[in-house]
């Protein structure tokens, strides 16, 4: 009896569960993609969640790639990017969801090259980066730059990057290796913007890039020129706002969408880029649209 | 049958009446049920079989020609987002895969054939029962959770200890992974070494041995093949495991030159690389392919395994 | 030399008792040589009293004196031995045998006697006040050196497994008490209630917590149905062909197939082919896929446990084999599938692989108070789950407290703990109430 008695219990609980999650609606505004951008899509999707319940946005990380794809298979209303999409993958959304992709800029961010708090290194160009981190270049070791190793632990670099789906990872490759150029294998690959930076403070013989609005207090940002010897700028928001002789490394945080959004998504979009979206996007280290000359 | 026919007038009692018929139907559709359980009982195989299927179809167009199969197993170049011509060497993914579970192997190997050698034949009752549920309860401990671990209390103990640069790494991944075997490895040691019969204990402690000379001498050679089975079965589960290994290796392609160096293995890979390709492309693909040769190890493994279990019932039966 | 303590205060006196009391009866003697002798008439005869195989209890010699106050003593000053059972002296030592150490003991009373004496004369013995020494019964069987090598390796080997089995229970014990050390601060009520903030560094884990429970209670509605019949099936219609061996051996394959291949089959199978989507049903149906092997097993364990004299009894009424297995196997084993099922409870909210590509979210909004907070995912909703939120806190988010990393972890750890105490119990149980 009693065994009976249970299994009309779950089965009652199961109809209920059925039933319900049939009742809840589906749907809502899905926004998916750029690591870099996870934290203020999240600050965006909870300020506008508060404001408007009913459009439900839902938001997933994973990298610039994973936004991309996710445009590319139908499975997402905007995708978030750090890096611009490559022709590929413009025809594919086209051949895909028979309309092309839209780009939205929703700000900026200079891209931080972090070093352990105790390197004594300040700056650097962006030419000795790319033979840091660049395929065939030459730069293993601290001691070629300059440093002795007392304070760093090691005399090796370990150079910390982000997981190839990013487009922090993509725009880093572009901006600084230059175009054609791959990584140098070996390097370790963290699958977060925090990852990033976290591993630098860890590790007193490591460097890193990632979004500058994710310093820590057991990191430093080094001061970036474009050739070695020229002036170097350090990424703050004064730097990054200039267009001509600021900041090497800044780049444009995108949404893309297929074709022109509507609906709520379209409402979400024209928000994050009006006043309280932009104001969240300040608040968190990034540039506005606005303030970009 | 006695009991009056359903046709007994329509003042026959209904309380005889339903339950006839709710027999008559229930008994009535026993083939259906039988039907059903045949089939539900087929369904452990139709999964394994789907799930070989569904991979294979995935990767099917690379591994038919889409990339150079040799370049695959034996190249160290994984670049799959190159913008100069993407690569899909996994020669260092697998030799990652490998080395942490050799580390992992070598350190759960002696300590958990040694506790289960304990558990089984130095310890009696209440101690026994305990150790036997914590050993259950470490077995349940989500991979997650240990690659968090791994993470955040180990790797700065690593650092800490040994003065490499970075915690996360081959190190951390093999200690993590040692953990999470040794469960599994206690557990069928201890069935192995329980299904040995006393008649052998009995006989070599006539003899005069003491309890080790009849660990030593009599068990172990008696219980070798599901010893071996335990080992090779915490070696399915080491070489599987993603989550735990994600989060304590530090995610660094490249084949390890000391324990201390971060690496890659092949289920991290597929972790961290599959959301971001779109389906059907050659990464995409190249990621089934990964899985399919995950698949294929630990299912060689697996009925190794099981073949050396059996090995010892025929014996015994035989 | 001999009694100091006798020029020091009163004289002492000698007392003989029998061994562990501490009255000291019978007539003093005023001398250790008195004592002994007297020790040596009575007790033969104390000796002789004991019936065998039983030990004698040893004799005592007390020495008490007036001025001295007395202390009882609890441990002897001189403990000698007798091998009162000796079959005869060993040839050549014309009686003497050892020299009345635990492992040498003297042969017999007699030769006790005139040894104490002998070591009295030459002033080997000082017995003053308070003392007493002690003559105990040695085993006839001493340890041979071979004996005591093998003592001794089998106590080096069991300290040698032991701590085999602390080294690895004692760092993870130290392991989870830390983690939750460090949680406890986190934790609270409103810490499981409410939703994660303002970026998921402040406010807790109510989103995650209810997608679990949603995804465990649907994967299992899914495996459990399917693994019971599959479990009734290999124990109550399987032949013994090769057809059965086969299927066992999937069942074992299927246990130990890499969780993240079970994704990758998710995400070919449920998300892609059956058009499901990135789902909580895509994502359920992955995890019941994965947890379907243990219980077909644990099934079937329970199904054998059941005494086939019941089926026999049932087949002899004239039931059918389905009426068998419903109204009497399941019913008695029904204690031991649920044993499997709660286990695979725990296993399926732990989870990750499965679920990161098939349905699961970095974050969702999803309402905590009022009626919908119980019910905020819909079938085909991606929704949040602990496990894969633990994976974020500590990888991507940003500036998240350690307090709220801990605090997920921990929760998550005993939610599977708990479910797994719970099976085990639940396995106590059934040993202790199941008579056959």
């Amino acid at each position: 009896m009693s065994g009976r008695y249970w299994f009309g219990v779950v089965a009652g609980g199961v109809c209920t569960v059925a039933l319900a999650g049939c009742g809840s609606s589906t749907g809502g505004v899905q926004m998916v993609g750029s690591d870099t951008m996870v934290n203020v899509a999240q600050a965006w999707a909870e300020k506008y969640n508060a404001q408007h319940p009913e459009a439900m946005v839902q938001v997933a990380g994973g990298g610039s790639g994973v936004g991309i794809a996710k445009l590319i298979d139908g499975t997402c209303d905007l995708a978030n990017s750090s890096r611009k999409l490559e022709p590929e993958e413009i025809q594919r959304v086209e051949a895909k969801r028979g309309v092309g992709p839209i780009e939205h800029v929703v700000g900026f961010d200079a891209l931080a090259v972090y070093v352990h708090k105790d390197n004594p290194l300040d700056s650097i160009s962006l030419e000795e980066l790319a033979e840091i981190y660049g395929k065939e270049g030459k730069t293993d070791h601290w001691s070629q730059l300059g440093l002795t190793s007392g304070s760093l632990g090691s005399d090796e670099i370990s150079r910390v990057s982000r997981q190839n789906s990013s487009g922090t990872f993509a725009y880093f490759r572009e901006a600084v290796l230059g175009k054609g150029r791959d990584y140098k294998p070996g390097m370790i690959s963290c699958s977060g913007s925090k990852d990033v930076v976290d591993l630098v403070a860890k590790t007193p013989s490591a460097i890193g890039y990632s979004g500058m609005g994710y310093a820590t207090a057991g990191v430093k940002m080094l001061r970036l020129s474009v050739h070695k010897g020229e002036t170097a700028l350090a990424p703050t928001l004064a730097n990054a706002k200039k267009q001509q002789g600021g900041y090497p490394i800044t780049r444009p945080l995108l949404i893309y969408t297929a074709g022109e959004a509507t609906g709520p998504a379209k409402e979400f979009l024209d928000w994050i880029q009006g006043k309280e979206g932009q104001a969240v996007l300040l608040e968190l280290g990034y540039v506005p649209v606005r303030d970009h000359e | 049958m006695s009991s009056p026919s359903p046709s007994a007038g329509p003042r026959g009692p209904a309380s005889r009446r339903f339950p006839r018929l709710l027999h008559v139907v229930v008994d009535g559709s026993e083939p259906v049920v039988e039907g059903i359980i045949r089939l539900c009982g087929w369904s452990a195989i139709l999964f394994v079989f789907a799930i070989f299927v569904f991979v294979f179809h995935e990767a099917a167009p690379v591994l038919f020609g889409g990339i150079n199969l040799a370049d695959f197993f034996s190249s160290t170049d994984w670049d799959p987002t190159s913008v100069v011509a993407p690569q899909f060497g996994i020669l260092a993914l697998l030799v990652g895969s490998l080395a942490v579970t050799g580390l992992a192997m070598l350190l759960a190997v002696p300590l958990g054939l040694g506790a289960a050698v304990f558990v089984s034949e130095f310890c009696g009752g209440k101690l026994k029962e305990t150790l036997k549920i914590l050993i259950e309860l470490l077995a349940a401990i989500p991979s997650v959770v240990w690659g968090f671990v791994g993470y955040m209390v180990m790797a700065p103990i690593i650092i800490r200890l040994s003065g490499a640069p970075i915690g996360v790494n081959l190190l951390n991944g093999g200690l993590i992974l040692a953990l999470m075997s040794v469960p599994i490895i206690v557990s069928v040691g201890e069935d192995a070494l329980k299904a040995v019969p006393d008649s052998y204990r009995e006989a070599a402690l006539s003899l005069g041995a003491s309890r080790w000379e009849v660990v030593y001498r009599v068990l172990f050679p008696a219980a070798k093949n599901g010893l071996l089975a335990a080992v090779l079965l915490g070696v399915g589960r080491a070489i599987g495991e993603t989550m735990a290994v994600l989060m304590a290796t530090g995610h660094s392609v490249r084949i390890p030159h000391s324990v201390f160096d971060p690496i890659c293995t092949l289920t991290a890979t597929i972790a961290a690389e599959l959301g971001e390709t779109p389906q059907g492309d050659t990464h995409y693909r190249v990621l089934f392919l990964i899985g399919l040769v995950l698949f294929l190890v630990t299912f060689v493994v697996n009925l190794a395994a099981d073949l050396v279990v059996k090995g010892i019932r025929s014996e015994k039966s035989g | 030399m001999k009694r100091a303590a006798e020029g020091a205060a009163g004289p002492a006196a000698y007392f003989l008792r029998s061994g562990g009391g501490r009255g000291a009866a019978g007539t003093p003697f005023s001398s250790l040589e008195g004592a002994l002798a007297a020790l040596g008439r009575q007790g033969a005869a104390l000796m002789a009293d004991c019936p065998a195989p039983a030990t004698p209890s040893p004799l005592e010699i007390v020495c008490r004196s007036n001025a001295v106050p007395h202390r009882a003593a609890a441990n002897p000053r001189y403990h000698f031995y007798v091998n009162a059972r000796a079959a005869g002296a060993p040839a050549g030592t014309a009686g003497r045998g050892g020299d009345g150490s635990e492992l040498a003991p003297w042969w017999g009373l007699e030769t006790a006697v005139e040894q104490l004496l002998q070591l009295h004369r030459s002033g080997q013995i000082d017995l003053g006040a308070g003392h007493f020494l002690r003559l105990s019964h040695r085993e006839v069987f001493t340890p041979t050196s071979l004996e005591r090598r093998k003592r001794i390796k089998e106590n080096v080997a069991r300290a040698v497994f032991l701590a085999m089995t602390l080294a690895l229970v004692l760092p993870m014990l130290a392991i989870f008490a830390y983690l939750i050390a460090r949680a406890w601060p986190a934790l609270s009520f409103s810490f499981l209630l409410e939703n994660p903030r303002n970026n998921m560094t402040a406010g807790g884990i109510w989103a995650p917590l209810v997608g679990t429970f949603f995804l465990v209670f649907l994967s299992l509605a899914v495996a459990a149905p399917v693994g019971i019949l599959a479990g009734v099936y290999l124990n109550e219609y399987a032949r013994d062909n090769w057809l059965t061996r086969t299927i066992n051996l999937g069942v074992v394959n299927l246990a130990g197939v890499p969780s993240i291949v079970h994704g990758l089959f998710g995400v070919g199978a449920f998300v892609h082919f059956a058009r499901m989507g990135c789902s909580l049903l895509a994502a359920s149906c992955t995890v019941a896929v994965m947890t379907l092997p243990v219980i077909i097993t644990s099934t079937r364990e329970a199904l054998a446990s059941v005494p086939r004299s019941f089926r026999e009894a049932c087949w002899n009424l004239g039931a059918s084999r389905w009426q068998t297995i419903r109204t009497i196997v399941l019913p008695n084993s029904i204690s031991g599938i649920l044993t499997g099922v709660i286990l695979q409870v725990s296993r399926a909210a732990g989870e990750t692989a499965p679920i990161l590509f098939t349905g699961a979210m970095l974050f969702t909004f999803v309402p905590d108070h009022g009626w919908r907070a119980f019910f905020p995912y819909g079938l085909r909703d991606s929704f949040m789950a602990l496990s894969m939120h633990l994976f974020t806190l500590s990888k991507e988010s940003n500036n998240v407290s350690e307090g709220i990393q801990y605090g997920t972890a921990a929760v998550l750890i005993g939610l599977v703990l708990a479910f797994n105490s719970l099976s085990i119990a639940l396995r106590v149980y059934l040993r202790v109430r199941k008579k056959w």
